[in-house]
């Protein structure tokens, strides 16, 4: 209705003019509306999958770990058979008799699944021998029951079930998994990064820098994901050592507010007591500064593997996380009283956590169903400065050769 | 077509929103077509333009049906709908409420260019237009205090500003609208 407006009240005449009117919105907001009302159906969907996409890749992940180096499901398996049962094309047909068992019976173990069409000696490529004509030691002896009048051997386990050709499905046995514990040698070297050009700490210890090397010991855990692939990880403890040679170093206040001597390292900072009564501003010089730096690491890596008769070639990258646990500098001061007195102090400015990237390789040779041993190839860089100096970063990295004892479980 | 009235017997209507809450398309498109002309004018009255209108009724609609099983008939659709549309016509502004706009008023209504007849006729796209020229915090005052019949101090609370501003900005509209129509009238004699 058309309102006249004569300096009535506002609020009547707008209350009256447009609250109960009607106005048509124009025709695509209801197709944006419908769009948005899909893309809600396709929300939903997608929450809706979530814990079924978890479950699976939960499921995934439990297959793999369970899954058979090999690629089969079933690494090793006993069937039971009685020859009678057996013609001459049996698969059976040609195995031998156990000598510990009735003549009647016999007793395989087979490291593939025959009935997957996939049996094959596995000789020569390092393996445990395909037919073992003897009970598996995974299944103990008392547990064999006696035999049936049918003149099968029963074995006590809850995952038997007949099986063509009257095999029986015995036992499985769980794929192995190793752990090696290994020492390393290793040769370090720093990328410096300077930040602040107006001052040449960074490059003045570069140039004083000497050698480094670092030296760890660990144990590695391997597991197998797949046929070919292991995922491995484990613990490390590496002492790292730089060895910067003599230079000067300025009396600062350090940080209990006493004057001492601010010696630089590649990677942190100490303060050396004075000796004898300094100033703030006095110089001296160093003798050899030696930083030492402890870290505990836990790598995760995952690796390829070949198989070259008793010798496994692992290859692999991964990442670790190092956790810095001690750090001193050791040196003395040269010109002064005692200069002769070596002091070990602790080293600042150095991140508490740190983290790198790694490629390894690794030959194993095999001793004994049990034991072997390896040869580790390592190169570790780090992915961030291990320290938080405003003049300059410090990026290590090292190559690394070490030996280990891989243990078969 | 958008031409077919909101009132919507209560059998009807029952078994539209039933549809709404099992997502069926029909029964959400026909509940829109029912109640979207007069949201519509709900939102122009909050709105800057047309284009906001329409973003915030697509808003209030889309909150409607994803909400629409929290409605228990025990009132009416209708005014259920409209305090969905004007929460959303709230955020919007909240949203927006840190650009301080400040319009000069005398320079902002004579920029206006109303209709010739609107001395006679004031027509709700004249004073819709009046409406969406007020400054914000002005306009959601005045249609929370004149339309919707809200107090000061309700108004305080919903729009998180004192009574004593809520109220200012209420004769602030007022007289901005007064002036506006004042001035037009002046000019069209």
């Amino acid at each position: 209705m058309p309102n006249r407006y004569n300096g009535e009240n506002i609020d009547d005449l707008f209350r009256d003019s447009l609250g109960s009117g009607e106005r048509m919105p124009a025709a695509p907001v209801w197709q944006k509306i419908e769009a948005e009302l899909d893309n809600d159906k396709r929300r939903k969907f997608l929450l809706w999958c979530r814990p079924i996409v978890a479950a699976v890749v939960v499921l995934l992940i439990a297959g793999l770990y369970f899954r058979n180096p090999d690629g089969n499901l079933i690494r090793r398996t006993v069937f039971t058979a009685k020859p009678a049962q057996r013609s001459a094309n049996h698969p059976l047909a040609s195995t031998k008799t156990s000598g510990n068992l009735p003549e009647d019976h016999i007793v395989q173990k087979v490291s593939r699944p025959t009935l997957l069409g996939k049996a094959s000696s596995g000789q020569g490529r390092g393996k445990s021998p395909m037919f073992d004509l003897t009970l598996p030691r995974a299944i103990p002896p008392e547990s064999i029951a006696s035999p049936r009048p049918g003149g099968k051997v029963i074995v006590n386990n809850p995952v038997s079930k007949p099986l063509p050709g009257g095999l029986v499905r015995a036992g499985t046995v769980r794929h192995p998994f190793y752990i090696t514990a290994y020492i390393s040698q290793e040769l370090a070297g720093y990328n410096l990064a300077d930040h602040d050009s107006t001052k040449p700490q960074g490059r003045e210890v570069e140039k004083r820098q000497g050698t480094s090397f670092s030296r760890s010991v660990g144990v590695l855990v391997t597991y197998p994901l797949a046929s070919r692939w292991l995922i491995e990880s484990g613990i490390g403890l590496s002492r790292s050592i730089t060895i910067g040679n003599p230079g000067k170093t300025v009396a600062v206040q350090d940080n209990n507010g006493k004057v001492s001597f601010l010696v630089n390292t590649v990677t942190g900072y100490g303060y050396v007591a004075s000796t004898a009564a300094a100033n703030l501003g006095d110089s001296a010089t160093t003798g050899k500064v030696t930083g030492e730096l402890d870290y505990v690491s836990i790598p995760l890596n995952v690796d390829r593997k070949w198989t070259i008769r008793r010798l496994d070639v692992l290859a692999g990258a991964g990442l670790s996380a190092n956790l810095l646990t001690h750090a001193t500098i050791r040196t003395s001061i040269a010109g002064q009283a005692g200069a002769d007195h070596q002091q070990q102090v602790a080293q600042y400015g150095l991140r508490k956590v740190t983290y790198g990237w790694a490629i390894k390789s690794e030959l194993r040779y095999r001793l004994s169903r049990v034991y072997a041993a390896s040869m580790i190839a390592t190169f570790k860089n780090a992915v961030g400065p291990v320290n938080v100096h405003t003049a300059y970063s410090t990026y290590p990295y090292n190559f690394g050769i070490g030996v280990g004892v891989t243990r078969t479980f | 077509m958008l031409n077919k009235p909101a009132d919507i017997p209560p059998h009807e209507l029952k078994t539209l929103i039933n549809g709404c809450v099992a997502g069926d398309r029909s029964c959400q498109q026909t509940i829109y077509e029912r109640y979207a002309p007069k949201m519509m004018l709900l939102c122009l009255r909050y709105s800057r333009n047309t284009q906001e209108a329409e973003e915030i009724l697509q808003d209030g609609f889309l909150q409607m049906y994803r909400h629409i099983d929290q409605y228990k008939f025990t009132g009416s659709f209708g005014s259920w709908l409209r305090k969905i549309m004007i929460n959303s016509a709230l955020m919007r502004y909240r949203g927006r409420s840190t650009e301080k706009r400040v319009i000069p008023l005398a320079l902002e209504f004579e920029t206006m260019t109303l209709s010739v007849d609107f001395m006679d006729r004031l027509g709700e796209q004249e004073l819709i237009r009046l409406i969406q020229a007020l400054p914000p915090a002005y306009r959601m005052v005045f249609n929370l205090y004149v339309f919707e019949g809200l107090k000061h101090r309700e108004i305080a609370g919903v729009l998180k500003i004192s009574e004593g501003t809520s109220k200012s900005n209420l004769s602030d509209a007022r007289a901005f609208l007064r002036r506006a129509l004042t001035h037009n009238l002046k000019e069209a004699k």
